[in-house]
């Protein structure tokens, strides 16, 4: 090994750039994430002070934080396991050989194609209290009095903003899963049919199994996106009201640029590292696995 | 990296040490501390503001942020100001940004945090002691710019103070008023020359809109950290006799919290009754702001508002059929008073302005709060900062064109301005609003979301070690 890098001394220069940037970008502020959760920056004063592992014990004792907890577990279940079936179903459909499905699947892609910014103002609109297409249309037809604000609403939030990432995300899964049911040998269901396997055994007994790495790797991100996706709650409702939508990355920044607890946010970063972290090395496996399996 | 015996470190310097942290973008979602876009220099001991230049030889260069002028008159005026100014004051290289106002408090903060951030920022009332007692402005008063403490109205030149020393002046000060719509009030028998008299008359009229009309009555709003929310709600709470500390009292000490007397939840329970029981505001309010109830209004969905004199210049450009029904009434009495925001906005140097730009940056805030400009400038939305500006030629004129700016200019006298404290922003542009977002969601009780809120507060005063 020393023999080698001896031989090669002269290229790793060349990778010095890379890790420059590397380290300015991921390493640096890695460590200083961790090193500012152990301070407090008080809003009202210019130094930030040491305070040892209180940020830790506050994050564990706040009854909001708890919900937010609470709520990004919600979320992060909810808003992978809707766009999954959606997107699996979806993506059974267009692997069919009838007639129009290139229109139907250019027409799906067309969530996925619109940006979080955009797509989220837009639902924001149509789910406004005041002003909402919704609302207005149930209105007019007679069949409700009162509006519904849907982002409002306690019982109504997390349900809305789940819908929407749902028809947001669902094209993701369905693209994916497309690209792997491609991949099947069409051989392995002649041969089923011979056996006299019904379409659900071999739905279960081949599609499933010849699946289940790019399963296994589309879950995976669409967990670690929504566990991370701050852009359409912070368009759509902010967090709130009253937290009740409020999700950690969203929490994160709230934390540190509307009430500067800098210390605080870092402490709550440090938590959410150590939980995607573990996906991350679910996801990395999954992605050996399936690479060694691909041959 | 030194810290000192109390384990104090300057905020400045440390955020230096991180000012690579900005883009992180792997560290992204977990969070980026003060995203500082440069490393600052080490916080500098206050410097007195330089004398004010005398003519139109100062010369410099210096950045200045403020809101967005938005009707067209506002607009044509400060047009006319920088073009002036730049005509004027060749030798002067003045860079003007407008933020937006929902944008600009963070912006500003975590700007000047990272070093950056402008030379001079024209600012909403509340926001610049934050500034002061974190050491970001320099001290100016004042004198500096040729004028007396009595050119400025004292609330809004206290709202410039920390510890003792000033660190900007007024550029135009104004209190809301409450607007109704006139035909709207006639069709449920209310009194549309008066308007509602006390609270519980909103409150009354309000349900009767709902009921009678299908629409709502006041235009309630409650966004989470926008200005719009306190501006709104904490007249109710200082007409029930309440506040978020003692500010509305005649000697206020900010160090009383109230928020959760009985007084103060007799306010947020009659929002509570509007919101929930009788379902007689907006059911958007939680995310509103006077943005939309501008356009509820002008739609005849809500019946009343309390809001800028700029208001009604701004819908007559809208909609002239509805301005016409607009009558501007005085705010109504609670148990204890009547009350308005103190509102307004004071102009501040951060201590990033080079000596030799502070000539030139005392000569544009001189020129604009002069009493000509201070009218000009405020012609629609607000009053001059400047009390000279009332005996200038151009207030009669505006007196006379401005419809109801004498309503509004009534309601300074009940003006309750909000703590001058550096935690002001905290309390009632997160505070306050999530207390009645709590309320009103039924996440908690009216009695839990205040005590809550007194908790925080409690809390934030204690952070300050």
């Amino acid at each position: 090994m020393l023999k080698q890098i001896w031989k090669h001394r002269w290229d790793y220069p060349y990778l010095l750039p890379a890790l420059g940037v590397m380290g300015l970008l991921i390493v640096y502020p890695f460590f200083y994430t961790i090193f500012l959760s152990f301070y407090d920056t008080p809003s009202s004063r210019p130094e930030i002070f040491f305070i040892g592992l209180d940020n830790y014990r506050e994050l564990f004792n706040d009854a909001t934080f708890q919900l937010v907890v609470k709520n990004t577990i919600v979320w992060s279940i909810f808003g992978t396991l809707c766009p999954f079936i959606v997107g699996f179903l979806a993506a059974l459909l267009v692997n069919q050989k009838l007639r129009g499905l290139n229109f139907a699947r250019g027409l799906m892609i067309v969530p996925y194609a619109m940006g979080f910014v955009p797509a989220s103002h837009a639902w924001r609109w149509i789910l406004h209290g005041d002003f909402g297409v919704i609302t207005g249309t149930l209105q007019s037809l007679g069949l409700i009095k009162d509006s519904i604000p849907f982002l409002q609403q306690a019982s109504l939030i997390m349900p809305s903003l789940i819908m929407i990432n749902t028809w947001k995300s669902f094209p993701f899964v369905m693209i994916m899963l497309y690209a792997g049911l491609q991949t099947i040998p069409e051989a392995l269901y002649k041969a089923a049919r011979i056996d006299g396997a019904s379409s659900w055994s071999q739905f279960w007994e081949i599609t499933i199994p010849q699946l289940s790495n790019v399963l296994m790797v589309t879950t995976m991100l669409l967990f670690i996106g929504n566990m991370n996706q701050f852009t359409l709650i912070e368009i759509m409702t902010g967090g709130g009201p009253a937290s009740l939508s409020e999700i950690i990355v969203t929490w994160i920044y709230h934390a540190s640029f509307q009430t500067l607890r800098f210390g605080l946010a870092s402490a709550a970063s440090v938590l959410l590292f150590l939980v995607l972290i573990v996906f991350s090395i679910f996801y990395v496996r999954a992605l050996t696995r399936s690479a060694v399996q691909g041959g | 990296m030194s810290i000192s015996p109390s384990n104090k470190i300057s905020r400045r310097k440390f955020l230096g040490i991180g000012a690579a942290a900005a883009g992180s973008a792997a560290l992204a979602a977990c969070a980026s501390p003060a995203a500082p876009t440069a490393a600052p220099k080490p916080a500098e001991p206050a410097k007195p503001a330089a004398p004010a230049a005398s003519s139109g030889g100062a010369s410099g260069a210096f950045t200045v942020w403020q809101g967005a002028p938005e009707l067209p008159l506002d607009i044509k005026y400060y047009d006319e100001f920088f073009s002036t100014f730049e005509k004027s004051y060749p030798n002067i290289k003045m860079t003007k940004e407008y933020i937006g106002y929902g944008d600009m408090l963070d912006k500003t903060r975590v700007a000047v945090r990272g070093g950056g951030g402008p030379n001079v920022a024209m600012m909403p009332i509340l926001w610049g002691v934050e500034f002061a007692a974190n050491k970001f402005l320099r001290p100016l008063k004042p004198q500096d710019l040729g004028y007396t403490n009595d050119t400025f109205w004292p609330k809004a030149l206290n709202s410039c103070k920390w510890e003792g020393e000033t660190y900007g002046v007024p550029t135009n000060n104004e209190c809301m008023a409450m607007i109704i719509n006139k035909e709207l009030f006639s069709k449920v028998k209310a009194d549309p020359e008066k308007g509602p008299a006390t609270w519980d008359e909103v409150v009354e009229i309000s349900k009767k809109m709902k009921m009678d009309l299908g629409i709502s009555g006041l235009g309630m709003v409650a966004r989470l950290n926008h200005g719009n929310t306190p501006f709104r709600f904490m007249p109710l709470v200082w007409a029930q006799g309440g506040g978020a500390l003692d500010e509305a009292d005649d000697n206020p000490t900010m160090k009383n919290i109230r928020i959760n007397s009985p007084e103060t939840r007799s306010a947020l329970e009659m929002y509570r009754k509007m919101y929930v029981d009788d379902k007689s505001v907006p059911q958007g309010a939680l995310d509103n702001t006077q943005g939309e109830n501008q356009e509820l209004f002008i739609n005849e969905k809500i019946a009343m508002m309390i809001s800028h004199p700029t208001e009604y210049a701004a819908i007559v450009a809208k909609n002239p059929a509805i301005a016409a029904k607009m009558n501007y009434v005085l705010i109504p009495m609670g148990a204890k008073r009547r009350a308005a925001v103190y509102g307004g906005s004071n102009i501040h140097i951060f201590k990033n302005t080079p000596d030799a730009a502070m000539p030139a940056v005392l000569e544009y805030i001189k020129t604009r709060t002069n009493p000509e400009w201070s009218n000009k400038l405020n012609w629609l939305s607000s009053n001059p900062g400047n009390r000279e500006g009332f005996k200038h030629p151009l207030f009669e004129q505006r007196k006379a064109e401005i419809k109801f700016l004498n309503v509004t200019t009534e309601m300074l006298n009940h003006g309750v301005p909000f703590p001058v404290i550096p935690e002001a922003t905290d309390i009632m542009n997160l505070i306050v609003p999530t207390m009645i977002h709590n309320a009103l969601t039924g996440k908690m009780t009216v009695e839990a979301a205040t005590d809550d809120a007194h908790k925080k507060i409690t809390e934030l005063f204690a952070r300050r070690k």
